[in-house]
């Protein structure tokens, strides 16, 4: 798995979580499901019903943003989302480990048991199962739109138990 | 529009609503398994969650009584997509009684009729599921999926939650045409007229 490291997102850091936006908007589904929103408003659907916000690092530098949000206390689910730029590096894997990285902050820091991660259909699923045992519990059929094209939408399920 | 069916129908929710909206809430103890994730929200942050990212809402009346039966919710519009998101909420006093569902049939038909929504998807417990039996076996509803051991019982134990969906073709050709041609009046005729020429 790629190294990368999730660092507390700062305010200072919404001019890059914006460039992200921009960069692949389809793709973030959490902020842009209804178009990429102004600055204001982008700001506001950043931070609004989140949990746990990162700026994603790799060797490059920041390539990414991460969330924990819909934060469920009474049943211990939350739900996380990963956005990274287009680029050179390796989206997929890198993905993958920072999704699994948001799932343990749940698991460690935040007392949570289950963690659900939605990818659309033009994606791989974002998280690898050869390194953590991710079970799908849900394909939306034809649920996304892009590119001319209806996608699924798949949501995969991280334990807390199969973390330990 | 606000379509009237035989024995229920519906008007968009006000802020004068929000004493009936926390009463429904609470009665049902929706804090524990709805949208508000497990929090009780102060009086306040509740009448701004009752708005928030909801595309439309609408109280459902029982007209026999004339009381509210509950109400539906469409939130988390992708309209990129075309897809949003389904909540109902009933009064334990209508709770399995079909009042409430006769509700939703009108909602979905004014929903599909005046946005570009082409499926619609609903968080639906296992013990409520038994409600949507009888759409899921016609296929009007399926299960997209579910999510194991989702919500935490009072008494440690844990059970899914599934994922229904209803698609705006299979709905209109079927239920909402019925809705349309047999059940809905309106205040403004012509506009049930145009739709019903449309779904004829």
């Amino acid at each position: 798995m790629p190294d990368v490291e999730l660092r507390p997102f700062a305010g200072s850091d919404t001019p890059f979580a914006y460039a992200v936006a921009c960069d692949n908007d389809p793709s973030w589904i959490r902020v842009c499901a209804t178009g990429l929103p102004t600055p204001p408003e982008f700001e506001a659907r950043l931070w609004a019903d989140v949990n746990a916000l990162f700026v994603v690092h790799d060797a490059m530098g920041a390539v990414g943003v991460a969330s924990l949000y819909s934060v469920d206390h009474r049943h211990g689910t939350c739900w996380a989302d990963v956005a990274l730029l287009t680029g050179p590096h390796d989206a997929e894997q890198i993905r993958s480990s920072v999704a699994i990285g948001a799932a343990r902050h749940a698991f460690d820091r935040l007392g949570l048991r289950k963690v659900y991660v939605p990818s659309p259909g033009w994606q791989p699923p974002t998280v690898d199962t050869e390194h953590f045992p991710a079970e799908t519990e849900a394909t939306l059929t034809e649920h996304l739109f892009n590119e001319g094209m209806h996608w699924p939408m798949r949501i995969q399920a991280l334990r807390a138990e199969a973390a330990r | 529009m606000n379509l009237t069916g035989f024995h229920v129908r519906t008007r968009p929710t006000t802020p004068g609503d929000m004493p009936v909206l926390e009463a429904i809430d609470l009665e049902a103890d929706r804090t524990v398994g709805w949208r508000l994730h497990g929090e009780v929200l102060s009086p306040a942050a509740r009448a701004a969650s009752a708005w928030t990212s909801v595309l439309a809402q609408r109280l459902v009346i029982a007209t026999d009584a004339d009381e509210p039966a509950g109400y539906v919710t469409a939130y988390d519009a992708n309209l990129r997509s075309g897809t949003v998101w389904l909540a109902v909420a009933s009064t334990e006093h209508h709770r399995g009684r079909g009042t409430l569902m006769a509700g939703v049939g009108l909602f979905l038909t004014e929903l599909f009729s005046q946005y570009p929504i082409r499926r619609c998807l609903a968080e639906c417990a296992a013990e409520n599921l038994g409600f949507y039996e009888s759409v899921i076996a016609e296929g009007t509803f399926v299960v997209e999926g579910t999510f194991a051991g989702h919500h935490r019982r009072p008494d440690g134990s844990f059970t899914d939650v599934s994922l229904l969906a209803v698609e705006r073709d299979h709905w209109m050709e079927t239920w909402g045409r019925f809705v349309l041609r047999r059940v809905a009046r309106h205040d403004n005729e012509r506009n049930v007229d145009e739709l019903r020429g449309l779904y004829a």
